[in-house]
């Protein structure tokens, strides 16, 4: 009997009202709080200085606001203190099946360890987001990836084992290799980050080569803002390989979260594998849906180092019943991450979170996906600076009208008059893993204080 | 829960149970861990389908390394 013909991975699970999954969280969260008590020194310890005993919590508002916040910093404290993991972990090491760790990218890796079944788990939630762009187990997937520590795509792998597809690893292969191994390989679908799916279409084309001919259906990516984020990744990608782009959200630490939608204009958090909430990162009040807030994560996916109420410290626009219109009823993000609680600078006395001016960039027609947000610092105050690529077809005569565009429409939406300026296609640097669109060049004791003033 | 959905979660449990009976006499490396990532797989299936026995299958290890069974 075949089952691909299904239009979701779990149909039951992913079109549950409201209130079954808040009643299935509930009994659910109560199940990882007694496990954390029961196993972990940290938790016990954590809680018991805050007054809090699991038996406190009879309803979800008192998991919000009763369960003592955790953040990234507890644990690399105890990492750093007690190597290699601390007393956070909650199993016996030969229970521990893989060691992963963060790609440091907001600071220093953070160590992972995972259990043989959360593999299992963690891998799964990219499946849903697959399955509703039409991915089947007769797919083929190709990694360009190096199969490092970063735990991201180690997941996408557990996933496509778990959904029963075919793994091509392209680990060790340079870029061009990864063309002509896309070429003699035949794979349906290519995972990377999204900004280095757009430097293999840049070699291909270099190499004569037009990779929308190829045998990709789609590309799946994580890592970095991608298709779901930003409109002119979604086109350079959907156009460049003539194919259908995903993006899934990761949190190394916490699960494969946010496994996308059919839709792409935002992602669904996985509901099987975790429970959110949307918390004010001042007042750590919960926000109604659709306000700007930070995302609060407990992961059901991993037993070795429990996640409980942790703090991403990603800004998301979020909804609990989903306005996106497809029929997926799990949480949704808006635009994915809209801007981090821990990094935003004043510009002429307005807020600014540099990940939202990505997102307004990249809705710009004629603006390539290859654009910096330069930070700097003229005396007491922040200066911002846009250096953007635009699309190669367009014509230098329109490069000043597009940097127009582009300064009045975050004028219109931020408030603030920042500076734009062009640089000639193919001059801005381009990156194997993530993108590095924000140049920080302030000094170190700035960026502190003004992180500090951000969300802490 | 849809059609028969009851049923199989009562169906899993009782696999899920025998399984983990199974695993506590056996004492066959490979065949033990064979029945582990059953274990897992029945865990994760009930999870799936809205019931959890527990957080983790029974025979994950405490952190000072003793094991349940």
């Amino acid at each position: 009997m075949s089952h691909s013909g299904a239009e979701h991975w779990n149909q039951w699970a992913e079109t549950l009202n409201r209130e079954e999954l808040d009643a299935l969280h509930l009994r659910r969260l109560k199940r990882v709080l007694d496990y954390a008590w029961a196993r972990s020194a940290f938790y016990r310890q954590h809680w018991q200085r805050a007054g809090f005993h699991p038996d406190m919590v009879q309803s979800l508002d008192d998991f919000k606001h009763r369960v003592p916040l955790t953040d990234k910093q507890d644990f690399l404290q105890m990492q750093e203190d007690f190597p290699p993991y601390g007393p956070t972990v909650a199993v016996g090491a030969a229970d521990i099946s893989h060691h992963a760790e963060t790609s440091g990218s907001t600071g220093l890796p953070l160590r992972i360890p995972f259990t043989d079944y959360d593999t299992e788990r963690y891998g799964e939630s990219w499946i849903y987001g697959w399955w509703v762009l039409g991915i089947r187990p007769h797919d083929s997937f190709y990694f360009a990836f190096n199969w490092g520590n970063y735990a991201g795509f180690w997941s996408a792998y557990w996933g496509v084992r778990r959904l029963g597809a075919t793994v091509y690893s392209g680990g060790g292969q340079t870029t061009e290799q990864h063309v002509r191994n896309i070429l003699g390989l035949k794979p349906t679908v290519l995972i990377s980050t999204p900004s280095y799916a757009l430097r293999i279409l840049e070699a291909a084309r270099e190499m004569g080569i037009d990779l929308s001919a190829s045998s990709l259906r789609f590309t799946y990516h994580a890592g970095e803002p991608g298709p779901c984020s930003l409109a002119s990744v979604r086109r350079k990608l959907d156009e460049g390989f003539g194919a259908i782009s995903g993006e899934l959200l990761g949190i190394a630490e916490v699960d494969a979260v946010a496994p996308g939608c059919r839709l792409r204009h935002g992602v669904h958090m996985s509901e099987m594998s975790n429970f959110s909430w949307s918390m004010d990162p001042r007042s750590h009040e919960e926000v109604a849906d659709g306000v700007i807030a930070e995302n609060v994560v407990t992961t059901y996916a991993n037993s070795a180092q429990p996640l409980i109420n942790y703090r991403t410290h990603d800004l998301v626009r979020a909804y609990n019943r989903p306005p996106c219109g497809c029929d997926m009823t799990w949480r949704y993000l808006d635009g994915v991450v809209l801007g981090r609680s821990d990094y935003m600078v004043t510009v002429k006395g307005t807020n600014v979170y540099p990940a939202a001016v990505e997102n307004l960039i990249s809705d710009v027609p004629g603006v390539s996906p290859y654009f910096q947000l330069i930070l700097s610092r003229e005396g007491s105050f922040d200066e911002l600076l846009i250096r953007l690529e635009p699309d190669s077809h367009i014509s230098s005569q329109e490069w000043d009208g597009i940097a127009e565009e582009v300064v009045r429409r975050i004028k219109d939406v931020v408030g603030v008059r920042l500076r734009a300026e062009v640089a000639a296609p193919g001059s801005l640097p381009r990156h194997d893993l993530k993108a590095e669109r924000i140049v920080d060049l302030r000094r170190d004791e700035f960026r502190r204080e003004l992180d500090r003033q951000g969300g802490q | 829960m849809v059609n028969g959905q009851a049923k199989a979660v009562d169906d899993l449990g009782r696999l899920y149970e025998a399984t983990r009976d199974l695993l506590a006499q056996t004492d066959v490396p490979a065949v033990r861990q064979c029945l582990r990532t059953s274990l897992n797989n029945l865990h994760w299936a009930l999870w799936l389908m809205g019931a959890e026995p527990s957080f983790v299958p029974d025979y994950v290890s405490l952190p000072d390394g003793r094991q349940a069974f």
